[in-house]
C-alpha cells in the first residue's frame, strides 16, 4: 500500500499524474482512472464550436478526481494568466500547470515567463505547477515565486525519448523543497520508475497512455511502474560498483 | 448579429439564450468583448449587436 503525500495542500495516493491529450474517446477516463489508482487529470482550454456537438469531457470526470487546467496554447504570460482565470471559472480547480510554449517544432518551454505568469498567479491564490526545461535557478525562482510544484521535462512532449535530461533534473530535486514532478518524455513504464528511484515525487504522463493502443490498460502498466520505482527509492538504491562482487562466497568449495 | 466564436450568428439577446440553443448547461467559460462573464451573470447579462462572444470549455490536454 503506498503512502500519502501532500501536494499544494492536498493528500494523494497516486504519485501517477495523467494528462487527457490525445485520448481516443473521454469514455475511458473512469476506467483509466479505476485501473491505475491515479487521482490527478490534466485538461486543456479551447473554444467551443458552435456548430459541432462534442462531448464535454468534464461529464467523463469523476467528481472525486483532482482537475488540473493546463495553459497550453498560451505564447507569454499574459496568456497563460488569462487561461487560468478562464479555466477557473469552467470548473472549481485552482491547480493550473503553466505551459507557456513560444516554439512550436520542439514546444520548448519559456522558462522566463512561466517564472512570470507563476508569481502573478500565485498571488491570485492559484497553485501553480510550472513545467519548465529542467534549470536549476529557475525552479529556485519558482520556488520563491510561490509555485507548489516545479515540471521539469525528461524530454520533449511527445518524444517518448525518456528522461535524456536525467543530470539537469537531479540537481532540482536535491535542491529544491517543493515537490518535483517529472513531466513529458516519459514513453515507457521503465521511464516512469526511473524517474521515481531518481527520487521525482510524481510523474505526469500523457501521450505514452493516451496513444497507446490500450491506454486503459496502459495507465496500469504505468501505475504499477510508479510504485516500484517509488518503493526502491524509499528502501535505498544501492550504489553502482566498478568490479564485481560475488554474490555468494567464493571459498570453501575446491579442496584439491 | 454577432460574432460567436468568429461566426457571425443572429443576435440571441441573453446568454443564457445562447447557451440554451447550444444546450449548454455547465462546464464553459463566456467571454463578453473579452470579459470574463460569471455563471451567475449569465441570465442577466443582455447581448448587443456587434458583441463578441467566445465559448470556451475543457479538451483533452497534457
Amino acid at each position: 500500500m503506498q503512502k500519502h503525500f501532500e501536494i499544494a495542500g492536498k493528500k494523494l495516493k497516486s504519485r501517477l499524474f495523467i494528462g487527457t491529450g490525445k485520448l481516443p474517446t473521454y469514455k475511458i477516463i473512469p476506467q483509466m482512472l479505476s485501473r491505475s489508482k491515479a487521482e490527478v487529470l490534466t485538461v486543456a482550454v479551447r473554444r467551443i464550436n458552435p456548430d459541432s456537438k462534442v462531448e464535454n469531457i468534464l461529464d467523463y470526470i469523476p467528481k472525486n478526481a483532482v482537475i488540473m487546467v493546463n495553459t497550453s496554447g498560451a505564447r507569454n504570460a499574459k496568456e497563460a494568466v488569462r487561461i487560468a482565470e478562464i479555466g477557473a471559472e469552467i470548473t472549481k480547480t485552482d491547480w493550473i500547470k503553466i505551459e507557456i510554449e513560444a516554439d512550436t517544432r520542439y514546444l520548448a518551454p519559456d522558462n522566463e515567463e512561466t517564472v512570470k505568469a507563476t508569481k502573478e498567479l500565485s498571488r491570485k491564490g492559484f497553485k501553480i505547477f510550472p513545467y519548465i526545461t529542467p534549470d536549476l535557478i529557475t525552479a529556485k525562482k519558482l520556488q520563491d515565486a510561490g509555485a507548489v510544484s516545479v515540471m521539469p521535462l525528461g524530454s520533449f512532449i511527445g518524444t517518448n525519448k525518456g528522461i535524456t535530461a536525467k543530470t539537469l533534473i537531479e540537481p532540482i530535486i536535491k535542491e529544491i523543497k517543493i515537490p518535483v514532478i517529472i513531466d513529458a518524455g516519459i514513453g515507457r513504464p521503465s521511464h516512469a520508475a526511473q524517474a521515481m528511484e531518481m527520487g521525482a515525487d510524481a510523474v505526469l504522463v500523457n501521450t505514452a497512455i493516451a496513444i497507446s493502443k490500450d491506454p486503459v490498460k496502459m495507465s496500469e502498466a504505468m501505475s504499477k511502474a510508479v510504485e516500484s520505482g517509488r518503493m526502491a527509492y524509499e528502501i535505498g538504491i544501492l550504489k553502482e560498483e566498478d568490479y564485481a562482487k560475488p554474490s555468494s562466497p567464493l571459498t570453501d568449495f575446491l579442496n584439491n | 448579429m454577432i460574432v460567436l466564436n468568429d461566426k457571425k450568428i443572429p443576435n440571441p439577446k441573453k446568454i443564457s439564450l445562447l447557451l440554451k440553443k447550444m444546450e449548454i448547461k455547465d462546464g464553459v467559460c463566456v467571454i463578453l468583448n473579452g470579459k470574463i462573464i460569471k455563471k451567475d451573470r449569465w441570465e442577466k447579462t443582455e447581448i448587443k449587436d456587434g458583441d463578441k462572444i467566445e465559448i470556451v470549455g475543457f479538451v483533452g490536454g497534457g
